[in-house]
């Protein structure tokens, strides 16, 4: 798709297009921003523009070398992403794929007038297909570009993060999301708004979901946010029990905990609703927020990060929540 | 879709392409074949990205069109079918019917529009070089290639043609520790005015060499662009990508002032060093050359298995002198070279050493002594 067909990511976007039509576009990118908010569309629209030429700074969308790059098969845009090689292992980027980016980034262009590589999920490159990558992304050829896409730049060497040049792309805002919903799932608008509202920023948290899915999820969250009492050591066990091995959604409720404790620092600085994530929830919110403390907030907030981190990392799900809820726990005691 | 065509000239024109076909592949259609009509026959083409093939079979054509199928189980068929004339049709469904006597098979294929496009060729130089010439210039160059991805650079042959002044065309190919270059003069038009410095990848080059080395040809069109270079000849086309990098400047590595000189016959010296190389050292490949008035000895050890000499008496006039060389080095060399002698130039033990063939003065080698 091309650039304009981005919703959402106006301020990247419109860095790259600059970049591009002024001749100073950088030779590494790394794209950086949660998970499912069009870091690697717009990494797909960067290529269009590089090899399409119709519409200056953007691509028609129509050419033959667009459709290619739409249909994955333009021989000079090559999408790396990670791969299981065995069964059921972790996703991987292998140093075999790096090798045969490196074999190809070296030959002079096939059909288009430059090569673009895309590594998808580049976090996920193997610590020797990281460090065999850097010299390439040093020094790749002229006309050559490689981007790098990640939701978790942190978990990238610096060696690989400070040879690129980073373009942050932000959550959605609902808006967005709605728009996108009702774009490509044919939602009413109503639907659309109700999903986006669940979406925290997130297209690929509603995009094949169902909306009756996600509010029960989240009152399902909700309760059992209710049920933990931070004093309660065995209440702490009770909520962790039930996430026992479902990393995704231990991962979910522990974004649901972010967003809740977002909300509540927002309402307690501003007041303003419509600032809120889970605006259906003002009053609850505004109770809360007036019993706690904003530095106890604050430090959850911290807490909950760390958590995720961790739990994105693949470490035992149950004690990353269990020692994140215990910490907030003591904290509220203190 | 609708043709007639001749099942031994399909399975020439398919057999042509296999080797380009790769079964593992990131894109599922790189593993078939593009099949286009033309006026009087077919054009096969195949690519893996990197390099591509082209190949016309005459055919008759009821019906204009294209298709991509799978390469192999294609050519898999018509090697296996019993009548000499095969007709092929496609359907609106993207299938291809390959019917000959009483066999009938149905390919599914897929649209040819998404298949990568044979690139433009807009040619900053086009020459024609004897085949022969061709054929003998990779022979001796392409042994000394480099697999190291690490040095993009020396993965390819380097095509050199120095400008208008000297009418000559070079290829050189070195992996670091060994170097080889011919030179020939051209003899054809159309040379530009501008030198030329490309290199291509030792995939085409081998592919190019294995064309040559079956039957015989005639004269190879080469056409040079920004991007690619292609081999024409006849019915055949080979296309490749150039590498996009600069090759060591080789001319400042090739040793001078060799002053030590031995000749020697180059079956001899062939064979005693296959003997000798039985021993060698499985590591290192290193056999010792110890040169003296009226004789060379060449020997090999290796602490665990065993030693082994050979003696060559040799018109040999100049110092004494030890070198050690990888026994690989010195056989590649060898065997490409096809004079009767074969002249080695030393200056120490330890510089680079000139390898001639008394019979070409456009051909040097150069290969790195090991300390042993």
């Amino acid at each position: 798709m091309p650039f304009s067909d981005i919703i959402g990511q106006e301020r990247a976007v419109e860095i790259l297009r600059r970049e591009l039509s002024h001749g100073r576009a950088s030779h590494a990118y790394l794209f950086s921003g949660m998970e499912c908010i069009g870091k690697k569309q717009t990494a797909l629209a960067f290529a269009m523009a590089v090899q399409c030429g119709q519409v200056p700074g953007d691509s028609c969308g129509e050419c033959l070398s667009c459709r290619k790059i739409r249909q994955g098969i333009h021989p000079d845009v090559r999408l790396y992403v990670p791969e299981a090689r065995t069964k059921g292992a972790t996703e991987k980027i292998y140093i075999d794929q790096v090798r045969e980016l490196q074999a190809t980034i070296f030959l002079r262009a096939m059909e288009g007038k430059k090569k673009i590589f895309i590594i998808d999920d580049a976090d996920r490159m193997m610590d020797h297909a990281a460090n065999a990558l850097l010299k390439t992304l040093e020094e790749p050829p002229p006309d050559s570009f490689l981007i790098l896409v990640t939701a978790f730049p942190d978990l990238l060497p610096l060696t690989v993060l400070s040879r690129c040049r980073v373009v942050r792309f932000k959550p959605l805002s609902s808006s967005a999301v709605e728009e996108i919903l009702v774009l490509k799932r044919g939602l009413s608008a109503e639907q659309a708004g109700t999903m986006a509202r669940y979406s925290q920023g997130s297209l690929g948290r509603v995009l094949n979901a169902e909306a009756g899915d996600l509010v029960s999820q989240r009152d399902r969250f909700m309760e059992l946010r209710q049920r933990w009492d931070p004093g309660s050591v065995g209440s702490v066990f009770e909520v962790s029990g039930g996430f026992e091995k479902k990393t995704n959604e231990a991962i979910d409720f522990m974004e649901f905990l972010v967003t809740w404790n977002r909300d509540l620092i927002a309402m307690k600085l501003t007041g303003d609703k419509g600032m809120l994530t889970h605006a259906d929830n003002a009053p609850d919110l505004a109770g809360e927020s007036g019993r706690k403390d904003l530095t106890d907030l604050l430090n959850h907030a911290d807490i909950l990060e760390e958590a995720l981190r961790r739990l994105r990392m693949n470490i035992n799900q149950r004690l990353a929540l269990e020692a994140a809820l215990i910490r907030m726990g003591n904290e509220a005691a203190v | 879709m609708k043709i007639k065509i001749n099942k031994s000239d399909l399975i020439s024109g398919l057999h042509k392409i296999q080797s380009i076909v790769q079964t593992r592949n990131t894109m599922p259609i790189l593993s078939n074949v593009r099949i286009e009509t033309q006026k009087k026959g077919i054009q096969l083409f195949a690519t893996d990205l990197e390099i591509g093939l082209q190949d016309f079979v005459p055919a008759e054509i009821a019906d204009p069109g294209m298709i991509t199928v799978s390469a192999r189980k294609f050519y898999e068929i018509a090697k296996e079918l019993k009548e000499e004339e095969i007709r092929i049709e496609t359907d609106d469904h993207l299938q291809m019917v390959i019917k000959s006597g009483k066999s009938s098979f149905k390919l599914r294929g897929l649209s040819a529009q998404e298949y990568p496009s044979f690139p433009e060729i807009k040619k900053t130089l086009k020459l024609s070089l004897n085949a022969a010439i061709l054929q003998e210039m990779i022979k001796k160059t392409s042994y000394a290639v480099s697999s190291d991805l690490s040095r993009i650079s020396l993965n390819g042959v380097l095509f050199h043609i120095p400008g208008s002044k000297k009418k000559s065309i070079e290829m050189v190919a070195t992996d670091g520790h060994r170097l080889s270059m011919v030179s020939r003069e051209l003899l054809s038009a159309g040379i530009a005015e501008v030198p030329l410095k490309v290199i291509i990848p030792k995939k085409a080059i081998l592919e190019l060499k294995r064309f040559l080395d079956e039957g015989d040809h005639k004269d190879v069109e080469i056409t040079v662009s920004e991007n690619h270079i292609v081999f024409q000849e006849g019915n055949y086309t080979l296309l490749s990508r150039l590498i996009d990098a600069k090759f060591p400047n080789y001319e400042d590595v090739v040793p001078k002032e060799n002053h030590i000189r031995l000749m020697i016959q180059r079956d001899l010296f062939q064979g005693a060093i296959r003997r000798v190389s039985i021993l060698s050292d499985e590591k290192t490949n290193s056999i010792k050359l110890s040169l003296r008035k009226g004789e060379i000895q060449i020997s090999s050890s290796n602490p665990e298995v065993g030693e082994a000499k050979e003696s060559l008496s040799s018109d040999y006039q100049d110092e004494e002198l030890e070198a050690g060389f990888n026994v690989r080095y010195i056989q590649d060399v060898l065997s490409a070279l096809q004079g009767d002698e074969v002249t080695m130039l030393f200056r120490d033990s330890l510089s680079p050493t000139r390898l001639e063939d008394p019979l070409d003065p456009g051909f040097l080698g150069v290969i790195m002594p090991m300390r042993i």
